[in-house]
């Protein structure tokens, strides 16, 4: 046998011999074992026709309890098989990971090894393929989202579904009721009616049911955070037209103190960066230390900006700036 | 403030046109979108920074002549509650 062979061979059983794969789960007690959990259908079918009897003979009490019985010992059926279905699921994925890996490793492995460039070319071959592979599978049976997700989400559907059949049995009759203090109408909750339950809640514990959750949820999610991003953000406050021509003003006044503030002619530039200083004063801002044009022409258009009326709601701010303006002769 | 940000849809034509001018004078902003929230029956302005000075903003009816430069032309949004298609202008300076 060649040495590459071997090296693949190797590295194929080493994750065997280190007991991977017996490790997820320790061996169930005897009492749990499927044979004493399970639900053979010929019971199932003895207690269905008992609960049919039942009802035609009006024995409602008894009906109730059939009801509750075939109920519980369903659900009992479902979750010893889907604790088992949970360790599967981990170890198959893992299973599947760890010998693509391996494979794959092994492969790049050999093709630094071989000397023909056509055996070479088929190794390269093969390795895009596998890989190729497990992503498609990752991507097709799982839709890329981990073990630990899918899990996660089957528990909480599983949960949620559980308490409200366990909640329904414990408070519907079989028949509608009344509720002696408050008078209100009770539904009946029929074996037909819990048996749509059970059934929902055996899906709730399979793959295809938690990627379909995880996308609403995801789009739930989506929704919600525009709405909260709506009302975060308040609409801007309306403005008369008066109070708009004042705003353009202020902007015209600022924009030919701006360009006089940064005139090369210091005849045109200090008196201008004087009077940016007086109205950074005037707004209580403390004009930038060096004196220089663009950090002062800077510092007025964040108090502009945080003076806007149509984001404080209020004219106040505003109102400052454009008196300091107005001390200033420049509106 | 960039982004985009409500602005009540039972505004009128007039008062529309200040509210955004406003913004966009104080903030120093340009609005370049404009349109309506089914939702909320509010209608939705973007506005992005600007470095040059821009005239009021001007909404009419679409079709109207008006002075300056189209930003927008026959955007439905909500003017009085009530979905109107618009033409939007910035004055001249």
């Amino acid at each position: 046998m060649s040495s590459p062979l071997r090296f693949l061979i190797f590295l194929v059983f080493v994750p065997t011999l280190t007991g991977c794969f017996n490790s997820m789960a320790p061996t169930p007690p005897k009492i749990l074992a499927p044979a004493l959990t399970s639900y053979p259908a010929s019971d199932y079918r003895g207690d269905v026709n008992s609960y049919r009897i039942a009802i035609s003979a009006k024995d409602y009490t008894q009906a109730r309890i059939l009801r509750d019985q075939i109920v519980y010992r369903t659900l009992a059926d479902i979750e010893s098989t889907y604790g088992r279905f949970e360790v599967r699921l981990t170890t198959s994925r893992a299973t599947e990971s760890v010998l693509a890996d391996t494979a794959q490793l092994g492969i790049t492995a050999a093709t630094t090894v071989v000397g023909a460039s056509d055996v070479k070319d088929i190794l390269a071959a093969s390795l895009s393929g596998l890989q190729g592979t497990q992503l498609s599978i990752d991507k097709n049976f799982f839709r890329e989202k981990t073990t630990e997700s899918l899990i996660s989400q089957m528990r909480a559907d599983r949960k949620n579904l559980e308490a409200q059949i366990v909640s329904r049995l414990a408070n519907q009759d079989v028949i509608p009721t009344t509720d002696p203090t408050t008078k209100a109408n009770i539904a009946a909750y029929s074996l037909d009616a819990a048996w749509i339950d059970v059934t929902q809640y055996y899906y709730a514990g399979t793959v295809p049911s938690a990627l379909v959750s995880i996308a609403t949820a995801t789009g739930k999610n989506a929704s919600e955070a525009a709405t909260t991003l709506s009302k975060a953000v308040h609409a801007l406050t309306p403005a008369t037209g008066a109070q708009a021509k004042q705003g353009i003003d202020v902007s015209r006044a600022f924009e030919k103190l701006s360009g006089e503030a940064l005139s090369d002619n210091t005849t045109v530039s200090a008196p201008a960066i004087k009077s940016l200083q007086n109205i950074l004063k005037a707004i209580g801002i403390t004009p930038a230390t060096s004196g220089k044009a663009q950090e002062l022409i800077d510092q007025l258009t964040q108090a502009r900006a945080a003076a806007d009326p149509t984001i404080t709601g209020n004219q106040d701010k505003a109102n400052e700036i454009i008196k300091a303006f107005t001390a200033e002769k420049l509106l | 403030m960039t982004g985009t940000i409500p602005i009540a849809g039972n505004l009128d034509l007039a008062t529309l046109s200040a509210t955004i001018t406003q913004h966009e004078q104080w903030s120093k902003v340009q609005l370049t979108g404009l349109v309506a929230d089914n939702a909320s029956t509010n209608n939705l302005a973007t506005f992005d920074a600007r470095t040059t000075p821009i005239g009021g903003a001007a909404i009419v009816p679409t079709g109207t002549s008006s002075p300056g430069t189209a930003m927008t032309t026959n955007a439905t949004i909500y003017v009085s509650g009530v979905k109107t298609a618009v033409d939007v202008y910035h004055r001249p300076l």
